[in-house]
């Protein structure tokens, strides 16, 4: 059980998010980093579908009230217990009255906080996700008092895992949807060919993304007919300027999509900073759909990646200098 | 373009979108509700979800369940099976009359509207009174219906800009729609009422009021009694006045 002494403003609980509430214009929602979820739930040896908390901007520190295990997984963020540092990517277990403190993730914009039972927190359309804008959950906040979901006694061993590579993309893959065909073909081949920065307007509903030239429009685009929107989704607003849509994005929207992510690459996009360039590609759905179902084949056997702490997890400062991140290459190739 | 009509389409990896028509119509809703209901009763196990928009029903299918080709079939089948675009409205509708002011500094869009329109205030709340408009979709946020269809004067675009935040229950318009906002917003709609009604509110039995299929008329009020009403608006109900709709 942990105390928030202090959080980053816009973090919130999340799970794998809701499906069935679609047609009630309730977003899917769930964490923007799945992967981080299964990783977590790796190391926890739990159900990726359990509660996490979602840090987002400068991480948080927390008193432990009662003693308990958690993970880190997803951005890496400078961790430490009673100012001893902690490796991420691994489980720890955290003793009475620590202090545990997260800093300022480096790598990307997404950190999670894993506790062993999951999370306790109020399912709303049956799931846990939190979507403050929507009126649905709250962001968790300090004095805010975290407990876990179920108490599982027996111990487990601190391990570390091997992450998805995730956080250097540059090329994302995209397929065409219903949309697609509104734009000329010089239109989508001058996409293709642009080099697009992430902007810093950017959170859980979708992120912008800027380059230098024209826009990308459709004709008649302002009297487009609202229709279905998923994640992944990149929507041209009335600018033409692209935003590609993330976990709690609308249901329905009427700025026309040029093209969807496939699921895949979402965390990847998910998690790149303000600054950091990207570039498009079309791909079949046939193609794309093989892509998915290797990722879920992964997924299955994520516990693979876990190997045990070469030494005391209390002394295991050093771990984030090791060369875990650049081996790791199943999830695309 | 109707004889292209209706048609299947992709959304991502995983969505099919039977479309019904690619301009709003009243009667191409009405098949997307339907069809998309006759497809919940058949319930096929590789439909994960489905939803309905203006003119198109949405299935979100897992092909690890059943092959592609086959799921394609079964919608072919099912479009052929009638026309589906004189199918009747869902049985138990409700009328929701929800005050509404319009204009004033709560509402700042109004007279620019009504000129774009070109009508005058008295007509077009006279228009917004008495009209009854159907919920054709709920989307975009918890429980927001878009409502239509308003008739063709009110056929204006977006605005390209997106205006700063409009407030929950904002009554906004634009494409011969009408949206109540379940949540503050940023928009490209023009913001021409407000209203107390929470299309969303966790505080009731039922979160959520509206279905499609329902429809929406308002009752003007003043500003003064829109503030009484949120005096006491634990439940988000606004107001409103539901009656059942019997035809």
């Amino acid at each position: 059980m942990l105390e928030v002494i202090s959080i980053s403003g816009f973090s919130s609980f999340q799970d794998m998010g809701r499906n069935g509430f679609r047609s009630q214009g309730i977003s899917r929602s769930g964490a923007a980093d799945y992967y981080a979820l299964f990783e977590g739930a790796a190391l926890l040896d739990q159900n990726p579908n359990s509660t996490a908390l979602e840090l987002i901007g400068n991480g948080g520190k927390f008193r432990v009230l009662q003693g308990c295990m958690v993970a880190l997984t997803g951005a890496i963020m400078p961790a430490s217990l009673d100012q001893k540092p902690l490796a991420w990517n691994s489980s720890h277990f955290l003793h009475d009255g620590s202090i545990l403190e997260l800093g300022a993730p480096q790598n990307g914009r997404y950190s999670y906080l894993h506790l062993r039972g999951g999370f306790k927190a109020p399912k709303i359309f049956n799931s846990s996700s939190a979507q403050p804008s929507a009126g649905i959950g709250k962001y968790t906040r300090p004095k805010d008092i975290l407990e876990p979901l179920e108490k599982i006694p027996e111990a487990l061993k601190c391990q570390t895992i091997e992450p998805v590579d995730r956080f250097e993309s540059t090329n994302f893959r995209l397929v065409e949807s219903f949309q697609t065909h509104l734009f000329t073909p010089k239109t989508i081949k001058k996409f293709v060919d642009t080099e697009f920065s992430i902007d810093n307007q950017a959170n859980r509903g979708g992120m912008k993304l800027t380059h230098t030239g024209s826009g990308f429009s459709t004709s008649n685009q302002l009297k487009i007919m609202s229709d279905m929107i998923i994640p992944g989704d990149i929507q041209m607003t009335g600018s033409g300027q692209p935003f590609v849509l993330l976990s709690d994005c609308q249901t329905m929207g009427g700025y026309p999509r040029i093209g969807c992510i496939i699921p895949p690459d979402l965390p990847a996009i998910a998690q790149l900073k303000t600054g950091r360039t990207v570039k498009f590609k079309f791909i079949s759905r046939d193609e794309a759909n093989r892509i998915a179902s290797k990722d879920r084949k992964c997924l299955e056997i994520i516990k693979e990646r876990c190997l045990e702490p070469i030494r005391d997890p209390q002394k295991m400062a050093d771990l984030l200098n090791f060369n875990l991140i650049d081996g790791a290459v199943w999830a695309k190739n | 373009m109707t004889n292209n009509f209706p048609k299947m389409n992709f959304v991502g990896i995983d969505g099919i979108l039977v479309q019904f028509s690619d301009e709003i119509r009243e009667n191409a809703n009405s098949a997307a509700l339907a069809f998309r209901h006759e497809v919940e009763q058949k319930n096929q196990s590789y439909i994960i979800e489905s939803a309905n928009s203006l003119t198109a029903a949405y299935f979100r299918i897992d092909t690890k369940i059943e092959p592609l080709d086959s799921i394609l079939n079964f919608f072919n089948e099912m479009l052929r099976e009638k026309n589906w675009y004189t199918s009747k409205l869902p049985k138990d509708r409700k009328l929701f009359k929800i005050p509404c002011v319009f204009g004033t500094e709560l509402a700042p869009q109004f007279e620019k509207v009504i000129k774009l329109a070109g009508i005058s205030r008295s007509q077009a709340i006279l228009e917004f009174t008495t009209t009854r408009t159907r919920v054709m979709t709920i989307g975009f946020s918890p429980g927001q219906p878009y409502a239509g269809l308003l008739s063709k004067k009110w056929d204006l675009p977006r605005l390209a800009e997106v205006s700063k935040s409009v407030p929950k229950s904002a009554l906004v318009c634009a494409i011969r729609q009408l949206i109540i906002f379940s949540n503050s917003t940023p928009t490209g709609w023009h913001h021409i009422g407000q209203t107390a009604f929470e299309c969303f509110n966790s505080n009731r039995q039922q979160p959520i009021l509206l279905r499609p299929g329902d429809e929406i008329t308002f009752v003007e009020i003043n500003s003064g009694e829109l503030s009484q009403i949120n005096n006491n608006n634990a439940d988000g109900l606004g107001g409103v006045e539901i009656l059942e709709i019997t035809n």
